[in-house]
């Protein structure tokens, strides 16, 4: 790289890592919601038993 | 109480937000608006005396002398129709080469010496192959052989 | 086929869904080829040698920034006007992606800058805009997530979005009208480019490439923000009941 290495490099690395990353936590909160969703039905459902057996 | 927090917090957030942008709006428009003055500005006393400004244009052919010290640089910046004299001591970016652009940034001393303390390369929006670029060069150099 | 349909949030979820997978894989594709024309087809520098191939990701990284920008304030200003809430979300999903580029630009801009310009940074018109181009969708971004009432939260997020649309013609302008250290643009809308051709078709392929990486990933997001929002409107109803 005729000595620019480091900034070709560093500029992609850079690249890598916000898109990337911007990648990596959409799909992180996408599983978040789908834990919490499946989480949440299941305390719905016991509240729902509850509420019918007292 | 917490929707009267709320509205404060985005009262105080973009209150916030407004005032560093309007800061970086002026400080970039007030000192930066013009990045640099050209030589020519500065023979006509249209540029700052006493404080550090920019001076920027094309580094004249055949000025660039370097010291013995190897560090200490003098050269010329010009518009074509007026040039100064700048003093730097430093390290020159790759890209500052005679007939190229450049800004300097300093003080202009008594003697109408600009006495440098950072130089930048400014390089145009021209993208070649490098034999691109030598044609056009030796065209250049060619027209001007013809032009004397 | 009844578009209107669509501008409901539940009818546009599987929509956007089936939709994903056409947007990601050619982006992908694109980016290889670009990467490769980038490296191996296209020539050095005459002036700046190998440092100008920062220039592909660079410069259109800086253009999404600016292009999703006007796209937001779009959305958001159509979210507000007619009250449609897929348009304020779509906003919102795109707020984040813009942000991300207006950054990329930023640190790849300052990597190009040291090595030619001799400095990381300068307080020039152009890298100054830039800087407030990112301010302006932090503010949008904190400011929606700063207000729980969602409607209120898209009004306030417009009005900053539509305000700050002026940002834009200023960065994309700032060249030509003052002087800055950063040069002028190489391809303009008219006039020849001056950029070598294989150097142009890495930047294009590269920058098509983004523009299908920023459909995929703000409908990813679009699908995310419908799901959370109609959770949480599902809770508040149940809590009222």
């Amino acid at each position: 790289m005729g000595g620019y290495a480091f900034y070709v490099w560093g500029s992609y690395l850079a690249t890598l890592i916000l898109m990337g990353g911007e990648v990596v936590v959409l799909l992180r909160r996408r599983k978040l919601s789908d834990q919490q969703k499946r989480s949440t039905s299941v305390v719905q459902g016991k509240v729902i038993t509850n509420e019918t057996t007292s | 109480m917490k929707r009267r927090h709320k509205r404060i917090a985005f009262i105080v957030a973009g209150l916030t937000g407004l005032g560093i942008a309007a800061a970086l709006a002026l400080n970039a428009f007030q000192d930066n608006l013009v990045f640099f003055f050209s030589p020519s500005q500065i023979a006509a006393k249209q540029a700052p005396t006493g404080r550090t400004f920019r001076v920027g244009g094309l580094v004249q052919e055949g000025t660039v002398k370097r010291e013995t010290d190897g560090l200490t640089v003098k050269f010329s910046v010009t518009d074509t129709a007026q040039s100064i004299p700048v003093v730097y001591k430093g390290i020159l970016p790759d890209l500052f080469k005679e007939g190229k652009g450049c800004v300097a940034q300093g003080k202009i001393g008594a003697d109408g010496v600009f006495y440098a303390d950072q130089v930048l390369a400014k390089h145009d929006e021209n993208y070649m192959p490098p034999e691109a670029g030598q044609a056009i060069d030796s065209a250049k150099a060619a027209k001007t052989v013809v032009d004397n | 086929m009844n578009w209107y349909k669509y501008a409901s949030p539940t009818n546009f979820y599987p929509l956007a869904g089936k939709m994903i997978p056409w947007f990601a894989i050619p982006s992908a594709i694109l980016f290889v080829l670009g990467l490769y024309v980038g490296f191996f087809v296209a020539p050095t520098d005459f002036q700046q040698g190998d440092a100008y191939r920062i220039i592909f990701i660079h410069v259109p990284s800086a253009w999404m920034g600016m292009f999703l920008y006007l796209l937001m304030a779009f959305y958001a200003a159509i979210g507000w006007a007619f009250n449609a809430r897929l348009s304020s979300m779509m906003a919102s999903a795109i707020s984040i992606t813009g942000a991300m580029f207006t950054a990329l630009s930023l640190v790849t801009g300052s990597l190009w800058g040291k090595p030619t310009w001799g400095t990381y940074w300068v307080w020039d018109a152009r890298l100054t805009s830039t800087l407030i181009l990112l301010f302006l969708y932090i503010g949008f971004i904190s400011l929606q997530a700063s207000i729980d009432d969602r409607s209120r939260a898209d009004r306030a997020g417009a009005v900053l979005a539509i305000v700050g649309v002026i940002n834009v013609p200023i960065i994309y302008f700032s060249v030509q009208w003052w002087n800055t250290l950063h040069q002028g643009a190489s391809i303009r809308l008219l006039g020849k480019p001056t950029i070598a051709p294989p150097m142009m078709a890495a930047m294009l392929i590269i920058l098509a490439a983004c523009w299908l990486y920023s459909i995929a990933v703000v409908l990813v997001r679009l699908r995310q923000i419908i799901v959370e929002r109609e959770q949480t409107a599902a809770w508040a109803a149940e809590a009222r009941a």
